[in-house]
């Protein structure tokens, strides 16, 4: 059993190498002729112009921050809602939405005949997926309504418990589809500025 | 009264081996040694007025600045974040032989490059040079305390990395 000072001693290089008399020559040289340019030659930096170019800096990030959670403000932003029809017991809001993506949605008719639709698909926290989890493993059978700036969207029966994300389907048009998910993730950027 | 340059040049002559021999088990390689001690050497011409005027206390400054430019380029070099995998990679052979001495050499000096410069030092200074906790406080300009810390932590974490070598 060996101790960490043999460990250390077996792997001394000082133990094993011979030092280079030319190389330390060569070092003895380099030093002695003098710094190297950019010892001497390296002009500091004065601290007054280092501070005022650091308060220059925060103040234009600070601007920059307060312009962009202004501006987040501004714009039309939407509430998400999902909630138990029968009971009218809220699920999830607009800060449970993680991601939101315009889907396109293919169907076939019975005269074979596809039709194509334009969803909106969630994707939810993951406390709003394990909210989501709950509320609809207890409510089998009943509908969700998912409700967009206070309108029902859409109330599909719960046919079996979901939890990490739901489709709004509707006749949307890709361009609407667009506004919900910009309004909804503009929703939850002002819940997210405000708190 | 002697010249600045003459002053470097009795420092050099004097302490040049023994710092080198610190320069040496501080890096990986004899060059790196040789880049260091002139880098420490270089920096002390920069501040000659600054260097104690009493062999020994000359001696300590000189060494606080090696272990301070090793610390330096260690950051730069981010050296830690790639010791580790190395490590663990060399795992020692169950028969001694001239390849299994090589690996646990390697691994040492991998697990002493994971070490912080200075806890290094302390490392080196204790374990090779066996200089006692109070010697090396005085040598690095450090609380004898914060030297027994180091010391402390250096051999656990190397005990850590290197106990497949130790059982041999």
């Amino acid at each position: 059993m060996k101790t960490l000072n043999d460990v250390l001693r077996e792997s001394d290089p000082v133990t094993t190498e011979v030092p280079s008399a030319h190389a330390r020559a060569a070092t003895r040289s380099a030093i002695l002729a003098g710094p190297r340019q950019h010892y001497y030659d390296r002009k500091s930096f004065p601290r007054r112009r280092v501070l005022a170019y650091a308060a220059v800096t925060a103040a234009a990030v600070a601007a920059a921050v307060f312009g962009w959670r202004h501006a987040s403000v501004d714009v039309a932003a939407m509430q998400f809602e999902a909630r138990i029809a029968e009971s009218n017991q809220t699920i999830l809001v607009t800060s449970d939405i993680q991601t939101a993506k315009v889907v396109a949605l293919h169907d076939r008719n019975k005269d074979g005949q596809t039709k194509s639709t334009v969803g909106v698909e969630l994707t939810f926290t993951p406390e709003g997926a394990e909210k989501m989890r709950r509320a609809t493993s207890e409510h089998v059978g009943e509908h969700l309504q998912l409700i967009i700036d206070h309108q029902v969207v859409m109330a599909p029966l719960i046919r079996t418990p979901t939890s990490s994300e739901a489709m709004l389907t509707g006749d949307f048009t890709y361009e609407q589809a667009n506004r919900i998910i910009d309004g909804l993730m503009k929703g939850k950027l002002e819940l997210l500025n405000t708190k | 009264m002697s010249t600045p340059a003459e002053r470097l040049s009795l420092l050099f002559d004097t302490l040049g081996d023994k710092l080198y021999r610190l320069a040496r088990r501080l890096t990986s390689s004899a060059a790196d040694a040789e880049d260091l001690l002139q880098e420490a050497f270089l920096k002390a011409a920069q501040s000659a007025a600054s260097i104690p005027d009493e062999s020994p206390r000359a001696e300590a400054w000189l060494t606080r600045v090696l272990v301070n430019t090793r610390r330096d380029q260690w950051r730069r070099t981010g050296v830690r974040t790639r010791a580790m995998p190395m490590l663990q990679a060399a795992a020692p052979q169950s028969q001694p032989s001239a390849e299994s001495a090589l690996i646990a050499k390697e691994a040492v000096w991998s697990a002493l490059d994971a070490l912080h410069p200075r806890r290094r030092a302390i490392l080196i200074l204790a374990e090779l040079d066996g200089m006692p906790p109070e010697a090396i406080a005085t040598l690095l300009g450090l609380a004898v305390m914060t030297v027994r810390w180091h010391l402390s932590l250096a051999r656990r974490e190397l005990r850590q990395s290197l106990a497949p070598f130790m059982e041999h």
